[in-house]
């Protein structure tokens, strides 16, 4: 990528080198023509009279002066253009450190108040170093919500020994830092999952052949199958989740919206009695029915529904919604929203706990269970449905998780 | 004064408003990084923001030099003096605000390891979410020279300050809980007192960026702001009289 851009930049360069250069021939060109001086097919003219010489001389000159701008400023437009496409901040300034170029990305920063502000200090401080012959790279951190991180790259433009200025170059690489960590954490935390309940497995089966008593025997095959469990559902979900990404989840039958949510809220009934949670659906009575996979709606839901009430306080309540919200003129929305009153979710861990096996709290996890694939389903389903799911939280009173689902899907 | 160095000396005074923009950004970054720190307590971190403040003090010199050179070389009258100025002291009232971020982070570091429960992180969230608003708000108010939204910052900035009592109420309901120690407990009570800190400067900055525009020093910031807070002091302590140690030692600004 930076290669790319690089050349990008370079290629850039030298065009307006290039043009620079090619209105230096055109200028040579227009002196020769002048009629001051003898040109090669003066012989042809010879019989004319010098004023209409000089008035023909005078016109050529004016159409070739006139077709130099046209070529120029075209060239320099296409130039533009194509620079204020880039998604990178591009500044080029003068040996005199006067800034002569920018692009539409490089303006933003420029121009920038908060965060940004500190950017357009840095491309500043880099193009002075870059001036003075250095290459330099730094990266800079946003912490202010929503983070972002960019890079700052400065080199000099040189040509042929010439030093024409120095260029800067800024990206954005919140996504691919994102993307970068996204990618190490799955590895680590999925071997994590699989690993602990397998090394549980393997000291039970020692223990289990090193002693015959039955009762211990019992005992220790009790808590084996707990494990297998584990494993089990993990990789019952990770299935579900590949079919989901295949596509292969996007139903094609007509659902009733109201009896998904009767299904996911029975379902989970029993687990909130034992902590005593009570379970509240409101919102509209009769929906118009809404085509997808009833299975996979009711398997969103009852996700949302399970982290509910796993981190809900015993007695606390859980509200579910179901409402219909108009997007624009004339297409609607459907919403479920699922809110709890329990311990929430801090500021930073909210973007990424719709990833795969992301936990907010490993060590709690194996007291609460699951297998950390949920909210990836829950994401999977909606996207599935044209949708998407979003939440909103404070530490200490509570999440609410909300699907969005267009209701002309499909139709 | 030529048509030359008129044009230099308007382009000097914005350039310091770029410096004081960037000044800004750096302060509301210390913030956010100093809560985020704070929240995941990680004192290398909270260290390394102490150690950063001193970019903003650089950078804050650097902006009271070029305003001095200025008024020495320059001689500004009206509407550029009263730039000139306000500057200066927005640039301390910056200065300032990193240093809360700085004493957030050492408040952080003496209250290790305790754990924080959910309810006081969720309202350190808030309130830092809060504090840089305001920052922002009063930075946008000096750029755009709009004193109508310099002049609602005070009133924008009751939040924060309603914040900081609940958070008070929440700390004082834990720890009677003995849910927390004495001394997270102290260093919490004097961590909120710094976001709410945080959101004075923001105010103070939008009267100076009032002045800048109008010439007229709003009175608000001393003395009188002072006895609108007593008064609203009294009224609010009848009812519950924990919230004493949270409001009882305002200062006048």
């Amino acid at each position: 990528m930076t290669t790319l851009v690089i050349a990008v930049v370079l290629a850039v360069g030298g065009a307006i080198v290039g043009i620079a250069l090619d209105r230096a021939r055109l200028r040579r060109r227009l002196r020769s023509l002048s009629p001051a001086e003898p040109s090669g097919r003066g012989g042809r003219r010879a019989g004319r009279l010098p004023a209409q010489r000089f008035v023909e001389a005078a016109e050529r000159r004016r159409d070739l002066a006139e077709a130099a701008r046209v070529t120029a400023d075209t060239a320099a437009r296409r130039l533009e253009a194509s620079l204020d496409g880039l998604q990178a901040g591009l500044v080029l300034c003068d040996p005199g450190g006067r800034v002569v170029a920018r692009n539409a990305a490089a303006e933003a920063f420029l121009q920038a108040r908060h965060g940004e502000a500190l950017v357009s200090r840095v491309i500043k401080d880099l193009l002075e170093r870059a001036r003075a012959g250095e290459r330099v790279t730094t990266t800079v951190e946003l912490h202010t919500e929503p983070r972002r991180s960019y890079e700052v790259e400065a080199r000099p433009v040189e040509r042929q020994g010439e030093r024409l200025g120095a260029v800067a170059l800024v990206r954005d690489t919140t996504e691919h830092h994102r993307i970068e960590s996204v990618r190490r954490d799955f590895v680590a935390n999925v071997s994590h999952e699989l690993k602990t309940p397998i090394g549980a497995l393997s000291l039970l089966a020692d223990s289990l052949a090193a002693d015959p008593e039955p009762e211990v025997a019992a005992r220790l095959a009790g808590r084996m199958q707990v494990e297998i469990q584990r494993v089990d559902s993990t990789i019952d979900d990770l299935l579900t989740l590949a079919m989901l990404e295949d596509d292969a989840g996007r139903g094609d039958e007509t659902v009733d919206i109201a009896a998904v949510v009767t299904a996911a809220v029975d379902r989970i009934s029993e687990t909130a009695e034992q902590s005593d949670i009570k379970i509240v659906v409101s919102g509209q009575e009769s929906l118009e029915p809404f085509r997808g996979s009833r299975i996979h709606l009711e398997s969103a839901l009852f996700n949302l529904l399970d982290n509910a009430v796993k981190f809900s306080e015993p007695g606390g309540r859980v509200d579910v919604v179901v409402e219909t919200h108009d997007r624009d003129l004339h297409d609607r929305d459907l919403k479920v929203s699922v809110a709890d009153a329990g311990i929430g979710i801090p500021v930073a861990e909210r973007s990424r706990i719709f990833e795969r096996f992301y936990r907010v709290d490993r060590a709690r996890s194996r007291h609460t269970g699951g297998t950390g694939l949920g909210l990836s389903i829950v994401r999977h389903v909606a996207l599935n449905h044209g949708g998407d799911v979003n939440v909103t939280s404070r530490e200490g009173y509570g999440s609410q998780f909300t699907i969005t689902l267009p209701l002309d899907n499909g139709i | 004064m030529t048509e030359q160095a008129r044009r230099s000396f308007h382009s000097d005074i914005e350039e310091i408003s770029d410096l004081i923009v960037q000044l800004a950004a750096r302060a509301g970054d210390a913030v956010a990084r100093a809560t985020d720190a704070l929240l995941r307590y990680d004192l290398v971190e909270a260290q390394q923001i102490i150690d950063d403040d001193e970019h903003i003090d650089i950078a804050a010199i650097e902006v009271e030099e070029q305003c001095q050179s200025l008024l020495a070389l320059q001689q500004p009258m009206a509407g550029d003096l009263r730039q000139i100025l306000a500057a200066m002291w927005i640039t301390a009232e910056l200065e300032r605000t990193g240093g809360l971020a700085c004493n957030i982070c050492k408040g952080a570091r003496r209250m290790f390891p305790a754990e924080l429960p959910p309810k006081l992180r969720g309202l350190i969230a808030e309130m830092s979410e809060e504090a840089i608003r305001l920052i922002r708000l009063s930075v946008d108010s000096y750029s755009e020279h709009d004193a109508g939204l310099a002049s609602a910052l005070d009133d924008i900035d009751d939040r924060l300050d309603s914040l900081h009592r609940v958070f008070v109420r929440n700390l004082i309901e834990v720890s009677r809980a003995m849910d927390l120690d004495v001394q997270p407990a102290v260093q919490l009570a004097l961590i909120a007192r710094y976001y709410e800190r945080i959101g004075d400067h923001a105010v103070n900055i939008s009267d100076r960026v009032r002045y800048m525009v109008s010439g007229v020093m709003p009175w608000r910031g001393g003395i009188a702001r002072h006895a609108t807070r007593e008064e609203r002091v009294v009224q609010e302590l009848a009812p519950d009289p924990g919230e004493m140690s949270s409001n009882g030692e305002d200062k006048p600004d």
